[in-house]
């Protein structure tokens, strides 16, 4: 392979020195991000074995020995925590700190602490799920958690932010970018909504239905207010980046950030309609769910016109595979969203597998979906060394792709039928159950499916992680150039 | 802990995280950080991953090569 006499005949001396600096922003990263990944794959890969047995309690129900810990009630809540705040989370914190870290130009410093607040904040979920699993289980939805992980799961995650603020704060560069907006406000909102919802649950109750109405806020406002922003700002970064164009418009960016952090967290109370709490408060919510058009089309558009005339570039890297199919699930469901808070709508969809559908909709399709993406390009810069299968990576994303489309139709369309039949007076509750015994095989076997990509995700990445860097070398770069490699190398003996 | 006292906190903190939101707007205002739109949206571009190049493809599917050419 030919490669540049020297890299100054590509890129200049000045070049170098913030070349450097990248290598070395990712450098300080390397040991968090990984330990954040891992925990992430190994939450993703243990939240699937209680997703798959939920989804087949559901139209099988004999399938599961008699044993209390196996209870509907009970799997399906480990399932939602350990995917949440498991995979979620973990690879969000990855992610944020690392567009955060390369933003500001700035390393991580006291990286050990960062560790350390991973460390605790995986303990603390560990015993929160063990908890759930032995009875130790709330009744409040989103907090199943017992509470006495929660000040750990606080603290921990407080530490963990606050690295990003202080990137932030000793920033080296001039400018700030969008996704800064996105990730700094979401570090800020998720530990304000823990607390407030920690106490006015928990530890000092809030008298009746307020409770409920504090419930939805949060847990609305977990997927609003906190993945949604990670996963956005994480489209906004990767998808110029990778296309090496930037953003087409950067006013419509803004304006999207704007309008979501004053709309999104008033939109948690369509969770309450037909409820018994003042008509106001889920007029407000009905209107904020509606107006969060504004900060969707405006992603949207930015997006589509950003990516127009490259979408042989996005198929061909695995990121962008991703990121454009999470960022394209994201205006649809959120879409659906808004019009599932309608009251005539929600009449029929309410209490049924449709709510399901949209959470997974917007939390796989679109949250998990530009995760992955992020993963497959950060790890490469992180080890310094190539994906092993190319194979592996397109499994993963057929089997990502396809199953979460079959689900969220599955669920849409027989949440649906199941909605309108209950509805009707004349057929009988236990005839409308069996009727939606179709649409639950058609969720396992989506399943089935996720279940496989996430296998060949796991498998690729633990063997990269085991490769050894030079195994790859003389193949020919890939998504790393050499030339970079090189001065990487240089950089560290020096 | 009184009910009332509680929800002072809640109140506080409320007012405290509010605030916040409201002085980043105006920091942002002040900073002109709503004018210049172009330079904001190349600071993700360095000179390590400028503008104009891709900078990821399916492993096995990209020579160094290439990608200067691209350039």
């Amino acid at each position: 392979m030919q490669l540049p006499a020297s890299s100054d005949d590509v890129l200049g001396p000045l070049a170098i020195r913030d070349q450097l600096s990248l290598t070395r922003i990712d450098a300080s990263l390397r040991f968090v991000c990984l330990f954040f990944f891992t925990a992430a794959l190994v939450w993703l890969l243990i939240g699937t074995v209680f997703a798959l047995l939920t989804s087949f309690s559901l139209h099988s129900p004999s399938l599961l020995p008699c044993w209390e810990w196996l209870t509907f009630g009970r799997i399906r809540s480990a399932h939602l925590n350990a995917v949440a705040f498991g995979w979620g989370n973990n690879a969000a914190f990855a992610v944020a700190i690392w567009i955060m870290a390369r933003l500001c130009r700035a390393e991580i410093r006291h990286g050990g602490l960062l560790l350390i607040a991973a460390i605790f904040w995986n303990i603390g979920l560990t015993v929160g799920i063990f908890g759930i699993l032995r009875g130790d289980i709330t009744s409040v939805e989103w907090l199943e958690m017992p509470t006495y992980v929660a000040p750990l799961l606080a603290v921990s995650y407080v530490l963990i932010g606050a690295w990003g603020v202080l990137a932030f704060a000793y920033k080296k560069s001039e400018h700030v970018y969008v996704s800064q907006w996105y990730i700094l406000a979401a570090l800020f909102w998720f530990p304000w909504l823990y607390t407030i919802v920690q106490i006015m649950i928990f530890f000092e109750p809030a008298l009746g239905t307020v409770q409920a109405i504090t419930n939805w806020w949060f847990g609305h406002n977990a997927l609003g207010l906190w993945f949604t922003p990670i996963g956005v700002a994480a489209a906004y970064y990767f998808l110029p980046k990778v296309l090496g164009v930037p953003i087409r418009s950067y006013y419509l960016s803004l304006l999207g950030f704007w309008s979501l952090a004053l709309f999104y967290n008033w939109a948690g109370m369509h969770h309450l309609i037909g409820g018994p709490i003042p008509v106001w408060v889920i007029s407000a919510g009905t209107v904020a769910s509606v107006m969060m058009v504004i900060p969707v089309i405006v992603t949207a558009i930015n997006h589509h016109m950003t990516t127009v005339g490259h979408f042989k570039s996005v198929w061909q890297s695995p990121t962008l595979r991703f990121v454009v199919f999470g960022a394209m699930s994201y205006t649809l469901s959120s879409l659906i969203g808004s019009t599932m808070a309608l009251r005539e709508v929600s009449q029929v969809t309410h209490f049924t597998h449709a709510v399901v559908g949209h959470a997974h909709h917007g939390a796989y399709g679109f949250f998990t979906m530009v995760m992955f993406g992020s993963i497959y390009y950060m790890m490469p810069r992180l080890l310094n060394r190539e994906w092993p299968s190319a194979c592996l990576i397109r499994i993963h994303f057929w089997c990502a792709a396809l199953g979460i489309t079959l689900m969220a139709v599955a669920l849409h369309i027989g949440g649906w039928i199941q909605g309108v039949e209950m509805n009707t007076p004349d057929i009988l509750f236990l005839q409308v159950v069996k009727n939606t015994v179709p649409w639950l095989k058609a969720r396992s076997v989506s399943g089935v499916l996720l279940a496989s990509g996430h296998v060949a995700f796991f498998v690729n990445f633990i063997w990269m992680l085991c490769r050894r860097s030079e195994a790859f070398a003389h193949e020919g770069p890939t998504l790393i150039p050499l030339f970079w490699k090189k001065e990487a190398a240089t950089d560290q003996q020096d | 802990m009184e009910w009332n006292y509680c929800l002072t906190f809640i109140v506080f903190l409320g007012i405290f995280f509010f605030s916040s939101g409201i002085s980043a707007l105006v920091w942002a205002v002040r900073n002109g950080h709503f004018q210049k739109f172009d330079e904001q949206a190349r600071a993700i571009f360095t000179e390590e991953e400028p503008e104009g190049t891709h900078t990821d493809y399916f492993p096995g599917k990209m020579s160094v090569n290439s990608k200067i050419s691209n350039k």
